[in-house]
This record gives C-alpha cells, structure tokens and sequence, in this order.
C-alpha cells in the first residue's frame, strides 16, 4: 500500500519536471515578437484574484481604457503605429507571485511592466524589473521608501503616502488664508497597525514644524466593536481639526459615534482607505456629508481629459473612474509618451526617455493634478495629492485650488443644525 | 482623565455588554447541552444581521419588528443544521466536531460573500435612533434597546430552561446524557431545539444591533471572539456566568478603551481572563448547570 502511494508521487513529479521543462523551452525557444514594429508589448502586476481583486479589476480596467485609447488614435506614430498590447500578471495579493509575473512579462517581451496595488508587491516586482534592465511603472504603491531604493528603472508618477499629510497641512493653511479662520489644535486618530502608525509619525513631525499642535493622539484597533472612548476623549479635547486614517468598517463606526456623541469640529479629513471608499457614502448617507478626504485624484477634477476619461470609462464599465483606475490609465500613456520619443522598442532606450519625461497636467494623458517629471530614483518630484469634500452625496474635489470643481465647505456644520 | 469620559466609558461598556451577554448566553447554551464548541456562531449573527438587512430594503419594515422573522429563520436553520449534520457527529472525536462546525462557518460566510458581496451595508433607522443626553453624558437609544432587549431575551431564555418540558428536557440532556436517553426524552430533537434557540438568540443580537452597526459577512467574528472569552471566564456551561462575564467584559473593555491607547484596550479583558484561568479554572461562576 505504501509502495504504491510513493510511486504515484513520483509520477506526479515526473510530469511536473517535464511541464517545467517544457515551459523553459518555450521561453528560450521561441523567437521574441517585442521588437516587430506592429505591436509594443507591457505587462501588468496585478491583484486580479483574492480580497483585493475588486480594486485590482479597477485597476485593470484603467490600463485596458488608456491601451484602447491608444491604438484607437492610431498607436505609436514614431513606431510607424504599432499598436499597444498589454499582457496581464495576477499577483494574487503576493510578493512572490509578483515577481514571478514580472519575470514572466519580461521573458515573453515585455518593453515595461507596471503595477502592482500594494507597497509590499511593488518593492518585489521592482526588484525583478530591475535586475532585467526593464523600466517599471508603479501605477498604485504609496510607501515612501519605494523611490529612494536608488533604483534605475522604477518610475512613480503619483504621490508618496508622506506627501499625502504633507498636502494635508497645505490645506490647512490655504484655509487659515483664505477664509481667515483660525486653526491651532489637531486631533488625530487612526486604526494602530503600521498604516495608522506611520501616518501618526508623520502627522507628528510636520505639526510641529508647521505650528500646529496635537492636542488628541488616539489610536484604536481595527474592526474593534464600539469606539465611544476614543471619540469621547477626542471630544474632550477639542480639536479645531480632526484628521485620521480608518479602513472602511471603522470608518463608519466612527462616524456614527460622532453623531451620537455630538462630537462638532471645524472638519474631519480622512486620508484615502475607508473615506475614499463609495461604500462610506453609501452607507452612511447624510452623515457623510462634509467629511473630507485627501486623496491621489478624483474623477470632477478640472484637468484636461478628466471629464472624457471619466465618460469613457462610465461608458465602457458602469461606473465612474476611481482614483486607482486613473493612476493606471495615466501610467501607461507615460510609457506611451515615453515610446514616441525613444522611437525604439529597446529597452534601456525606453528608460532613458521615461526619465527625460515631462508632462504637465492635462497634457497628453496625463490626467493627474501635477505635473510628471521623474527625479533620479524615479520619483515624480512634482506629485501630489487632492483634498475632496463629500457634498451633495458625492465627494467633490475642493483643492488644490486651480482644479477645484467645488468650494471648501469650512467649518462643517454642527450635527444640530443639519436637517 | 475627565471623570464623564469615565462614566461615557462604563455606560457604553455596560450597553455593549448586554449584546455580548446574549451572543455568549447562547453560545453557552449550545456548549452546556451538546458539548459542541460552535465555531459557526458568528455567522448566525451574521446571517440574522442579513435578514433584517434585507427585510427593512425589500419591506421596509423596522429592525426591530423584523426580529421575529429573522429569530424564526435562524432557529430554522440551527435546528436543520444539528439535525442533519451535527447529530450525525455526536460521538465522534472532539476535533471533528470542530471541523465541522468551522466548515460550517466557512461554508456561510463564503455564501454571504457570493450572494451579497463583501460591501458594507447598513440599516437606515430614522425612528428610535438618536441618542439621549444627559448632562454631558450621552445615552445612545438603539444601544438602549439593544440592551434591555438582550436582557428580556436572557430572562425569557432562563425561564424557558427553567419552566417549561422542552426546557427541562434541554437541561437534563445537558446534566446527564445517558440518564435522559434512558427515561425516553427524544435525543436528537432536543438537540436540534436547543441548537436552534442557539442561533435564533445569536440572530437576535446580530438584529438589535443592524441599527447602529454595519453589516458585512465577517462581521460576526469582532463579537463571537469575545464571546469565547466571556465564556470561559463565566464558566463552561454556566447561564449566569456568561450573563456576569459578558457585562464584566464589556465594561472593562471600554475604561481600556479610554484608559489605554489603541490595541491594548483588550489587556484588561484578557488579563482578567488569563488571571481567571491561573486563580478560578472553572471560571468565575463555577461549573452549575442551569
């Protein structure tokens, strides 16, 4: 009996050898199609299955838009109108399928590869990419220390998480000028996990060289099942601002209790995750009204190109453009730019020109609000954030002033004086 | 430290604590009569959280009218699922048991996830959902309700166990299993009864709460994990001790919440728990049976 069972293990394993094997063959055998002038082949790193498939489908749809767009107004003219095609990677949510998929992208030709939603993704896939000379476009990945690896062939054109707190602040004394108002005091609260952890730092540091004080410090643990204590004790200390970093369940919870606690501040300014998310307007109905979130794009922004994206993608998916969908959707018309000006499918000449990259907003698919201009380690030295304000049921872009659709509403009614 | 955060802090804790007491009361039950840790708990809540959810959008009907409907929908299922599967597994290892009722876990919150997706839902309540206050203390209604209505239930539960045939059939079987099978109480109906009060209670909490608390398919996990503590600090099988412990917990839950930052407002409950354990092993109120 045993016997038997060791010897089918043993097939198994043989036939899996053959399959490795055979797959290898493939890679080196077959000729390379990347350098045929028809068609420029990129691949994207992707989460298209597990818990964040949603968001990576948003992602994917982004790409697939722009690479339509593309070839639908003729391809890349300086490649006599090769057309674009994208090869898609799931990383299922893992670094080290990642990479696998990056490296698969690479060995079948592709000229880039972008991605891959996550920071933990990215820092693996833009190793692999490195080591095989390919230029990566990190289309979502906020942390910080991705660009400062000094890595030659990762290129990110949005925002950093710091930058994120740091536009933040900006805001803050944009509306200290504009409106006159007087803001001294900040309360801070976040889920205490390394999301929240960081952004507490950061919150801290900046306070301090911008004259602002902390007067509430409070972390609570996510999906926690009632969080009157610490909005007590931030209604307690009275903060002329709230600002904080919540994933969408807490987000809501926290909400609510305000409500009921009749918690009233000048605003509340969230940081992406669960106040970005629809689910957070739709949940929560008129208690999301004025709540404010700082953000890497929103779709009412007034750039160039924004409005037809954004009906373009209502039109081919149902619904509206998210932020992460037009991050990817920017990316891949900055390899597209990039193309045309390098004239080649050569990799290393490929870098060379997404290096040399300037586009301001508005200005050939780049409907980002900044303009993209890479630094050395691949950083978009001009990036930066939105701050949305949820107004009428929709979260609607407030600042950076120049691409406002609305007007900040400053302070945020008190919870009684609402209807 | 504000002496009214504090009084917030026990006032809040104390409410919560009577949802938990319900979801640990019935836990317990389940435990004292079949002793069956029922790990798919949590997603009774979670599926009664559902039907309120859906019957207040399709019917427009309250939360808390729809309770009974989604009590009766879940003492349904409880009672099918001890009857056809858990019956069949009685005698079998410990382990097992486990398994299955983790499958069964697994198998529901998966379907919620198909069916309904992982979005976040709540019920938009306009009546009986603001809040009192008093002086600078705040009383939340639904929480409220949510409180006294747990109590009924607890009682209710008590003097059914107490009062009525099916009841002292309920508590004989969990007293002594060879002994009611000898004097003719009919095993397996019993047992699926029971389970199916179980999860009608456990249904019954996940209601009471749909008006202040979203709904998703894992939502039952943020309150069945403190459920198991409750009951082993309470004591195995023990009715009041869940009903003490679940207040105990709720209360030392919240002055964490308010005295420690972030995560480790759970130290006071698990060291309460752990210090149960060293000190009193068969929780705080002793091994009675109800």
């Amino acid at each position: 009996m045993k016997k038997r069972d060791k010897g089918g293990v043993d097939r198994r394993e043989f036939i899996k050898g053959m399959g490795a094997l055979g797959a290898a063959v493939a890679f080196s055998g077959f000729p390379r199609l990347a350098h045929s002038a028809e068609e420029v082949k990129f691949g994207i790193v992707e989460p298209l299955t597990g818990p964040l498939a949603p968001l990576g489908l948003s992602d994917r749809r982004g790409y697939e838009q722009a690479v339509d767009e593309i070839n639908a107004a003729g391809g890349i003219k300086s490649l006599g109108g090769a057309r674009l095609k994208l090869m898609l990677g799931d990383s299922e949510g893992k670094p080290e399928v990642g990479m696998a998929e990056t490296e698969k992208h690479i060995q079948r030709g592709a000229v880039a590869v972008m991605g891959a939603f996550q920071s933990a993704v990215v820092f693996a896939t833009t190793q692999v990419a490195e080591k095989y000379k390919t230029p990566f476009i990190v289309g979502v990945g906020v942390a910080e220390s991705i660009t400062q690896r000094g890595f030659k062939y990762t290129f990110r054109p949005i925002a950093t998480d710091a930058w994120h707190i740091r536009d933040e602040y900006e805001y803050l004394d944009y509306i200290q000028k504009k409106k006159g108002i007087k803001i001294k005091t900040i309360g801070i609260f976040y889920e205490d996990t390394l999301w929240g952890q960081s952004s507490a730092k950061a919150w801290k540091k900046l306070a301090a060289e911008k004259g602002y004080s902390i007067v509430a410090d409070l972390p609570y643990p996510h999906a926690t099942s009632d969080v009157t204590g610490v909005i007590s004790k931030l209604k307690a200390a009275n903060p002329d601002v709230a600002m904080t970093v919540a994933y969408i369940s807490d987000a809501i919870l926290v909400t609510k209790t305000m409500k009921d606690l009749d918690f009233n501040t000048q605003a509340i300014i969230g940081m992406g995750g669960g106040h970005q998310d629809d689910a957070y307007i739709k949940t929560l109905g008129k208690l999301a009204e004025y709540v404010s979130v700082c953000e890497n794009w929103e779709n009412d922004l007034k750039i160039p190109g924004v409005k037809e994206a954004n009906e373009n993608f209502l039109k081919r998916n149902g619904v509206e453009m998210d932020c992460v969908a037009s991050m990817c959707y920017t990316c891949v018309y900055v390899l597209k730019d990039a193309l045309e000006r390098a004239a080649s499918t050569d990799r290393e000449k490929i870098r060379d020109a997404l290096a040399k990259t300037h586009l301001r907003p508005g200005e050939k698919g780049n409907i980002q609000p900044c303009s993209i201009i890479f630094e050395e380690a691949g950083q978009n030295k001009d990036a930066r954030t939105v701050i949305a304000q949820i107004q009428d049921g929709k979260r609607r872009s407030v600042f950076p002033v120049q691409f406002a659709s609305r007007e900040p509403i400053w302070p945020m009614p008190k919870w009684k004086d609402r209807k | 430290m504000d002496t009214n955060i504090l009084f917030q802090a026990i006032i809040s804790g104390l409410l919560m604590g009577g949802v938990y007491a319900l979801v640990a009361v019935s836990l317990n039950l389940i435990f004292g009569v079949m002793k069956i840790i029922n790990f798919a708990h949590g997603v009774f809540m979670m599926l009664g959280m559902y039907f309120t959810y859906w019957i207040s959008v399709f019917l427009g009907i309250h939360p808390y009218v729809s309770l009974f409907i989604s009590m009766s929908a879940l003492f349904v299922i409880g009672f099918l699922i001890q009857y056809g599967l858990i019956n069949r597994i009685m005698e079998a290892p410990e382990h097992n048991q486990l398994l299955l009722t983790l499958g069964i876990a697994l198998f529901f919150e998966n379907l919620a996830l198909f069916l309904w997706s992982p979005n976040f839902r709540m019920v938009k309540v306009t009546t009986l959902a603001g809040a009192m206050h008093v002086g600078d203390l705040m009383f939340s209604t639904p929480r409220m309700i949510a409180f006294g209505a747990a109590l009924c239930m607890t009682v209710f539960l008590y003097l059914f166990l107490k009062k009525t045939d099916c009841g002292r059939a309920i508590r004989a079987i969990s007293q002594d299993r060879e002994g009611a099978h000898v004097i003719g109480i009919h095993m397996k109906i019993i047992y699926s009864v029971a389970f199916g009060i179980g999860a009608a209670c456990v249904a019954a909490a996940g209601t009471m709460i749909t008006p202040f608390f979203y709904i998703t398919p894992t939502v039952g996990l943020v309150f069945v994990i403190t459920a198991f503590v409750i009951v082993v600090l309470g004591g195995l099988g023990s009715f009041w001790g869940a009903f003490f412990g679940a207040l105990i917990v709720g209360i030392a839950e919240s002055l964490g919440e308010v005295l420690l930052p972030g995560s480790l407002k759970q130290v006071p409950i698990y060291s309460i728990f752990i210090l149960t354990l060293l000190l009193r092993p068969k929780g705080l109120f002793g091994k009675k049976h109800v």
